[in-house]
């Protein structure tokens, strides 16, 4: 394996940080607060703390240097990229209706935020543990 | 001197690779007595003896679920070969090991061939040969069948085997199940049941084998139930002491560093006991949420050409019947129908990728736990994901499934997965209901939840009224994962898409016609299809309507649903028939968020399509299938109803 403890302190460290990101965007999607990044989406919020519940999964093991740490956060990091695409696509299709004039300029979701957040640590798990 | 020897192992170990070293032309092809399966005997001379082997089918394990596994045990149960060769994928030794296991249970002659050697040796893994003969009790040999390596050391083990006797080494499945199984072996002995090996013969009867409870039937079955039935589950039990046995071979033998691959990690987490089931959740969520997000522009662009279109049809024909024939019934009827290829080819697109990716393998492994503990076998949700899709591959996949009772149940719940033909009218009314995107795809997306939850508790009620016996265990092969090409789900989203725009086309378009001529005629009394409460779709409508009234539903829905029997897309054919120019405008008079989320669960459980019930018919006879309409359309009726009342309960309108 080629992880030092400083880079696993690092990785746990960050999976924290995304995994509480996820978890307050998740919430706002759930109670309905209309912001501009964010939307009244029930399951998407739900979804949102499944990736935030795998993020916060992994810290423990991750600062034990154990695969089983950075499996979940590989699997946080897929679920991340899942999602950020999804909702970029989906914004693009917004762009798309705005062009015909079916609906306003819309606002990127935060989904794709978090997923450009995660990207370092995408790169640090798939260079260091894959 | 003449001796017979079985090659037996799991699918691509190098089965064939190695029978052909050994045998070269001399080989003969033909079929194993009263099945189509491909037979392959081979002769060669080793060591001054001639050795006819027999090539067994590619097999996990020796129960007698497929012809396969009945074959090869038959084979070596009953034809007694001096030496059964168990060839190993000795990069996956773990999940060789249960045939090995398996086969040792038989009380056969046998000599290990760990076959892929090479790859051993590039991965650097080792695993110690020697600690592994001492374990198992008998030869084992490292081979490379495309290179020839440690061939002729096998043939010189094969002999010595031949003319020796083996080391009998029995493996402890645990204290509770050697009990029984001593039990089970004095009685066997005492009845004189010497055609079978008695520990596995007593296996066997713990694991509620039916070939080989048929084969007892008329000796001491009763009396050997009795005592196997002090072990509970005993097939997943010995399963998974068979595993838990493998396990300490495998952790004494194979010594590597600690490293886990790519599909190591992901499986750690997409098939963890806890997290495995909400990943499965949020990503059939994601696929949804795709499917009616991103095709929204895509939808809008065909109905604004459609609209065109008939506008431009309407005012260049001087024909005031075959102009309104033209755009009331050929553009507006197919044009609504066509408006929905985006969100099923995105739908298609979705799955197309789950499934290129590997992970779909995984989600019928996931849900298997559950599925399992409810009585429907693990097999069943490879057909009820299938049934996503389409109803009738779903069906078909269900041929699979080898005990009759498992494949009616799974057939008989089928129609409640939701099809991709009902995705169209899932987005017509929710998008028109709901006013938030995110809250229509929710309410799509909850009615494949729906459809889950109540095939769960068909298949339930099936399995305690109908259908009594417990689900037998499955066994899964999961695929490596792998990034999708994007090349290849186009393909497949081509493939399983394009029958939409054919049907539409074709079906559809007759549907369309008939339902423009109902709701246009007598053309008098309708005023050329502008006055529709005098038309014959409205005196058939408010016929049926009685049965719908109380659900608040007007009319066009009632037509709607009667020429969705046919098919589930002519419901939205109708409601563009009907509705004339926008079915959008329409839907919003005719439905009410309540209303128009019941009439969706109604569309989802009520009758499967005409097509589905043919297949049903084929697959498992009319009698069940005159249940499955029976109860898919009591169950529309008593869902709807519910729906409503708590909707009402609430204040919700």
């Amino acid at each position: 394996m080629k992880i030092g403890y400083t880079e696993s302190k690092i990785m746990a460290l960050y999976s924290m940080l995304a995994g509480i990101a996820y978890f307050i965007v998740a919430i706002l999607e759930i109670t309905g607060i209309d912001f501009r990044y964010i939307s009244h989406d029930i399951f998407g919020g739900i979804a949102l703390i499944v990736i935030a519940t795998i993020y916060f999964a992994g810290i423990k093991e991750t600062l034990k240097k154990s695969y089983r740490g950075y499996s979940f956060i590989l699997g946080g990091i897929i679920l991340s990229l899942i999602f950020g695409v999804m909702h970029l696509l989906i914004y693009i299709a917004g762009i798309l209706e705005y062009a015909m004039g079916n609906s306003g300029f819309p606002f990127p979701r935060a989904e794709i935020i978090l997923a450009i957040s995660v990207s370092p640590l995408a790169y640090l798990v798939y260079k260091k543990a894959v | 001197m003449k001796a017979k020897v079985a090659f037996i192992g799991n699918p691509n170990v190098g089965k064939t690779e190695l029978f052909n070293r050994f045998t070269g032309q001399r080989q003969h092809v033909g079929n194993w007595p009263g099945v189509t399966v491909e037979k392959k005997v081979g002769r060669c001379v080793c060591y001054g003896m001639e050795l006819e082997i027999v090539d067994l089918p590619g097999t996990y394990s020796l129960t007698a679920y497929s012809i396969d596994e009945l074959i090869a045990r038959n084979f070596i149960i009953e034809e007694k070969p001096d030496v059964v060769v168990d060839i190993i994928d000795s990069t996956n030794l773990e999940r060789n090991l249960y045939l090995t296991l398996s086969l040792l249970e038989t009380g056969a002659n046998v000599v290990i061939a760990l076959n892929m050697w090479d790859i051993v040796r590039s991965k650097k893994i080792k695993i110690d040969v020697k600690k592994l003969e001492e374990l198992l009790g008998v030869p084992v040999v490292p081979t490379v069948a495309i290179t020839g390596e440690g061939v002729e050391r096998l043939k010189e083990e094969i002999v010595k085997a031949i003319k020796g006797k083996r080391r009998k080494v029995e493996w402890s499945y645990g204290r509770d199940v050697e009990a029984v199984i001593k039990k089970l072996q004095e009685v066997i002995k005492k009845e004189n049941l010497r055609e079978y090996p008695s520990r596995w013969l007593a296996i066997k009867i713990i694991e509620g084998d039916e070939e080989i409870l048929k084969k007892i039937e008329d000796r001491c079955k009763d009396k050997l139930l009795e005592i196997a039935s002090q072990i509970k589950d005993g097939e997943t039990l010995m399963a998974e002491r068979r595993y838990r046995a493998i396990e300490k071979i495998v952790e004494e033998v194979l010594k590597k560093e600690e490293e886990w691959s790519f599909s190591d990690m992901l499986d750690h987490v997409f098939l963890h006991p806890v997290f495995g089931i909400p990943i499965f959740l949020a990503l059939m969520y994601a696929a949804f949420q795709f499917t009616f997000s991103f095709s929204a522009p895509f939808s809008d662009m065909i109905s604004m050409f459609f609209s065109w279109l008939g506008e431009l049809v309407k005012n260049s024909m001087g024909n005031e019947i075959l102009a309104s024939f033209l755009s009331d019934a050929v553009l507006a009827g197919v044009g609504s129908v066509l408006v929905f290829v985006p969100p099923i080819f995105s739908l298609f697109f979705a799955l197309s990728l789950l499934e290129n990716s590997g992970y779909l393998a995984r989600a019928a492994f996931v849900m298997d736990r559950i599925m399992h503990r409810l009585g429907l076998h693990g097999k069943s949700i490879i057909s009820m994901i299938m049934g996503f899709g389409c109803n009738i591959p779903g069906i078909l996949a269900a041929r699979t499934i080898e005990n009759e009772k498992d494949r009616i149940i799974t057939v008989m719940i089928n129609p409640l997965m939701s099809c991709s033909a009902r995705l169209p009218v899932y987005i017509l009314i929710a998008s028109v209901i709901f006013k938030s995107s995110a809250i229509a795809g929710a309410a799509v997306f909850s009615m494949y939840l729906l459809g889950i939850i109540l095939a769960i508790i068909m298949a339930l009620m099936l399995r305690k009224f109908l259908f009594k016996g417990e689900a037998p265990a499955f066994l899964l092969e999961l695929p490596r994962y792998m990034f999708p090409k994007i090349g290849s789900a186009i393909r497949d989203m081509w493939e399983k898409g394009k029958w939409f725009i054919i049907k539409a086309g074709t079906f559809i378009f007759f549907v369309v016609i008939i339902v423009w001529f109902l709701s246009s005629f007598p053309w008098n009394a309708t005023q050329g299809g502008v006055n529709i409460e005098n038309s014959y779709a409205a005196m058939f409508g408010h016929f049926i309507e009685p049965a719908l009234k109380p659900f608040g539903w007007q009319w066009q829905a009632g037509v709607a649903l009667f020429f969705g029997f046919l098919a589930k897309e002519a419901i939205v054919g109708t409601f563009g028939a009907l509705a004339g120019e926008s079915a959008r405008n329409a839907v919003a008079t005719w439905f009410t968020p309540l209303t128009g989320f019941a009439y969706m669960a109604f569309v989802l459980i009520y009758f499967p399509c005409v097509a589905t019930v043919a297949v049903m018919v084929r697959e498992i006879g009319k009698k069940y299938t005159l249940l499955t309409i029976a109860y898919t359309v009591s169950l529309a009726f008593v869902v709807a109803g519910f729906i409503e009342l708590i909707g009402y309960l609430m204040g919700i309108s």
